[in-house]
């Protein structure tokens, strides 16, 4: 496919550190509880590889 | 028992419009059934018997003055558990919602099913807030496939797919953000439709992704999905009978992942059509999961800060995680999208409908709920939606049909039309319903497998 795409390599990242996901908790307002944090973590390693496809980075 | 309730929701009608049965003795049949048989499929949440024989009696009332009730006279049905109940609240499948106030009215879809003659039974189980592909929920019990009860029935509309596959009620209403009819018909072997995006109320409906939600029925028949689509439309029925419609069969992705009964379904359906490759297919996907995990958690935001540890722990987890997305990369998915339906649009100018499978592969098991994927182990509740959730990302409407395949484990395929043009998927599915490739097969061991089922 070679019709250029509105995605943007290099864009905003999905929060993956702790202190990247604490800070975009705390700009939503959403305190994180001790018990999803390792789920959260899981869920924004699959939107990442989500990101990266969406992106072409994956090489479709 | 009489059986009335297990024949098609357009042969009870007919039957009750003209006095060979009665809408109460029709429900009560059911009312008994259900009784007898639901329990192990984990599906009804709520059984609703005194509004039911209320509404049936008023059918009877209005047969008895001479008036004709509508076109699904006496049909009982049953709803997801995130429509609006007049009376009760509304769950979404959810502990968080159990104390809800109740709901001051019926969600729109339901009070047209009324004004059809149809009967509300009963409410039915779901993945919490619709977020999954395999109807686990952590309040409400696993739903349990009824030709396996060792098996999943999809999700998240799977109570409503499971009662509906059982023989219990002819008709059930689902809703499909990203495959949650399509999937779990394709799983229990129903016609389940996802139309147009927003062609169906949506009214009283709790959201999930609002760029993708849709109502969508369950039905055993192309005749009974025909009319109930002619009744939530609120329209006359249409009955489209083009012979020479321009069908084509999806490649690409769609094939690496897919039984092989479904590709030589599709590929003898097709016959001489255009093989097509929709481009970027896994990129589309990708854009719609970013999409309803952001919507999903915006909306869920507000309750997750305030109890979130009410919610079923991997509903909550995945919500949360979307609430965190940037709303730059969601931008970047929505012009994604836009710019996608063009393409794709212009590619299906000469083809009225095309052929995909529904799911990638038959019910999974419930002690090990995981689908191979491109040779890898994944989760179902993530990843049944796989052939689905592209779709859903155009807009575009699409009707899963049953392979006819007794003695087997259900498998769809889905019909994709454009927008607008649902009756030429109900013109496409009569005929692969009379040439024989479609249609539902009850379950192996017959409607009484139910009552052997293994418990929860």
């Amino acid at each position: 496919m070679t019709t250029p795409s509105p995605t943007r390599p290099g864009g905003a990242a999905v929060p993956r550190s702790r202190a990247a996901i604490d800070a975009a908790a705390a700009a939503v307002g959403l305190p994180i509880p001790q018990a999803c944090r390792s789920g959260v973590e899981a869920n924004l390693e699959l939107l990442e590889s989500h990101v990266r496809r969406m992106r072409g980075e994956d090489g479709e | 028992m009489t059986l009335w309730h297990r024949r098609s929701a357009c042969d009870i009608a007919r039957a009750v419009r003209a006095r060979e049965v009665t809408a109460r003795a029709v429900l009560e049949g059911c009312l008994a059934d259900i009784e007898a048989r639901a329990a192990p499929l984990v599906a009804v949440t709520q059984l609703l018997a005194e509004r039911a024989r209320g509404e049936a009696d008023a059918v009877d009332a209005r047969i008895a003055a001479g008036e004709d009730p509508g076109p699904l006279a006496g049909v009982p049905y049953g709803v997801k558990d995130l429509f609006d109940v007049a009376g009760l609240p509304t769950t979404a499948g959810s502990r968080v919602y159990a104390d809800a106030p109740p709901a001051p009215r019926d969600a729109k879809a339901v009070a047209r099913l009324k004004a059809a003659g149809a009967v509300l039974v009963a409410t039915l189980n779901m993945d919490e807030f619709a977020y999954g592909f395999a109807t686990i929920n952590a309040a409400y019990g696993t739903t349990r496939n009824p030709h396996d009860l060792a098996r999943l029935a999809g999700g998240s509309s799977g109570g409503s797919a499971a009662v509906v596959a059982a023989g219990l009620m002819p008709l059930a209403l689902g809703s499909d953000t990203n495959g949650s009819v399509r999937v779990p018909a394709s799983l229990t072997g129903l016609y389940g439709l996802k139309p147009t995006h927003t062609a169906l109320p949506l009214d009283g409906v709790f959201p999930f992704a609002e760029s993708f939600d849709d109502v969508g029925p369950f039905t055993t028949s192309v005749e009974d999905m025909a009319c109930v689509w002619a009744v939530l439309r609120g329209e006359p029925m249409v009955s489209e009978t083009r012979a020479d419609l321009r069908v084509a069969r999806l490649g690409g992705r769609f094939r690496m992942n897919a039984d092989p009964d479904q590709l030589a379904a599709m590929d003898a359906i097709a016959g001489e059509g255009a093989s097509l490759e929709i481009p970027e297919i896994g990129r589309a996907r990708s854009a719609a999961f970013l999409i309803t995990a952001y919507e999903g958690g915006t909306l869920h935001r507000a309750a997750l800060a305030k109890q979130a540890l009410d919610y079923d722990p991997q509903v909550r987890d995945r919500l949360i995680a979307g609430a965190l997305l940037p709303e730059a990369i969601v931008d970047e998915a929505r012009a994604f999208r836009t710019d996608y339906i063009a393409r794709v649009t212009a590619m299906l100018a000469d083809t009225d409908v095309v052929l995909a499978p529904a799911t990638p592969c038959t019910a999974p098991r419930i002690e090990d709920p995981r689908i191979e994927i491109d040779g890898e182990m994944r989760p179902a509740r993530a990843d049944l939606g796989i052939h689905t959730q592209a779709i859903t990302f155009l807009g575009f409407p699409s009707l899963a049909v049953p392979l006819k395949r007794p003695g087997a484990l259900p498998l769809g395929l889905q019909l994709i039309g454009k927008p607008g043009e649902e009756n030429r998927l109900f013109a496409l599915a009569r005929q692969l319903e009379m040439r024989g490739f479609t249609g539902v097969s009850a379950p192996a061991h017959g409607a009484e497998t139910c009552e052997e089922g293994t418990t929860q």
